[in-house]
């Protein structure tokens, strides 16, 4: 995966777009799945991504690697979209069943599979919080920027999603 | 070292990033203290199991497949887009021109935090809007600019609104609508310039 390929895809090919899919997906599917806590939630947001990177893949001018570009963009496309269910008043749904991460053949840990459970049975402001900060690396700032909380309730939600985690796996 | 302060360490205690001055008066309160001792403990239990989360989780094949179907029917119907988006929005040079003018670093200065990115979005979706300007109908340019203006109304009304109630959620929604909408009318813009 290179620049190349990043340009060919600009330039409208369909093919190279698809290489830039092949490399990225899962790690946007994971951002998705562990966002929202729901798989077929999940799968239409991971293709809401990637239809909305193809719309805006002229403005990516290669200041900072594709990837992370993408993901910044991913992140956006999910917390935009929970904002506009909400302003047409539809329920969000989110599960706190941890089937929701099982995968045929998939042979994950046993750990891991109990922290996404509990990850996904977490409140969603919580949740959120906890994904971008802890799983993805994001600064209580960039939490606050991007979701329009503030950075102290970004902190309060995440000390409050490591304490329910903990019991959750404790018990 | 109080609560805030010591919550704020947390994490740069547990990655060996903190000073042993730091560390000494941070063991010292979460030994007395025992909702930081939960805090501490929570953040440590979890940090090994977080790290082995797998970084990717491969989508099923059906989500590329939806992919696909959105992004190729688009181009193909290039033509019959730009008939339409010549009668119902956008385009002259003078408006990418008007659009450019806004210094985002400048608007951003005295912004509610959230509102930057939408202005760097917009700012970026602009310059593709300029280089391609060429591409669009006079006409197109004039009723892009004329739906620009109202939403840069309506984005001044919500950010007053805002600063005279700065606690109100709703008008912050209000608010991130109306720079979603102007990011999705550039967004559409740049997009028929580019296929045009």
């Amino acid at each position: 995966m290179n620049d190349l390929t990043v340009r060919r895809a600009q330039q409208g090919d369909a093919a190279a777009f698809g290489e830039l899919y092949q490399a990225h997906a899962g790690r946007i599917f994971a951002l998705c799945l562990r966002l929202e806590g729901d798989r077929a939630r999940a799968e239409e947001l991971t293709q809401d991504v990637f239809v909305r990177a193809w719309e805006r893949l002229a403005t990516f001018r290669g200041d900072s690697a594709f990837g992370t570009w993408l993901h910044r963009l991913a992140v956006n496309v999910v917390l935009a979209e929970r904002r506009s269910l909400w302003r047409r008043g539809r329920k969000i749904l989110f599960t706190d069943d941890p089937a929701a991460f099982e995968r045929p053949g998939e042979t994950a840990a046993g750990s891991a599979g109990d922290l996404e459970g509990a990850i996904a049975g977490l409140p969603p402001g919580a949740r959120t919080v906890f994904v971008l900060h802890d799983v993805e690396g994001y600064t209580h700032g960039e939490i606050a920027r991007l979701s329009g909380i503030a950075e102290g309730t970004s902190k309060a939600q995440l000390f409050r999603a490591r304490r329910l985690l903990r019991e959750a796996l404790d018990r | 070292m109080n609560c805030d302060e010591v919550r704020d360490r947390i994490d740069a205690a547990l990655a060996g990033r903190l000073a042993p001055s730091e560390l000494t008066k941070l063991e010292a309160h979460i030994a007395g203290c025992a909702e930081c001792r939960t805090d501490f403990g929570a953040a440590r239990a979890l940090a090994a199991p977080v790290a082995r989360l797998p970084r990717a989780i491969e989508p099923p094949p059906a989500v590329w497949a939806g992919i696909e179907a959105r992004i190729r029917p688009a181009r193909r119907r290039a033509f019959p887009a730009v008939a339409a988006a010549l009668l119902l929005m956008a385009a002259s040079s003078a408006a990418t021109v008007l659009i450019m003018r806004q210094d985002p670093a400048e608007a951003a200065a005295a912004l509610p935090a959230f509102e930057s990115d939408y202005i760097e979005q917009a700012a970026a979706l602009s310059r593709v809007l300029g280089e391609e300007r060429g591409a669009l109908a006079p006409e197109t340019i004039e009723t892009l600019e004329r739906n620009l203006r109202i939403i840069d109304q309506a984005i001044a009304e919500s950010r007053a609104a805002l600063e005279a109630d700065p606690g109100d959620p709703d008008l912050r929604l209000l608010l991130r609508a109306s720079h979603e909408q102007k990011v999705a009318l550039l967004e559409q813009a740049a997009r028929l310039a580019r296929e045009l």
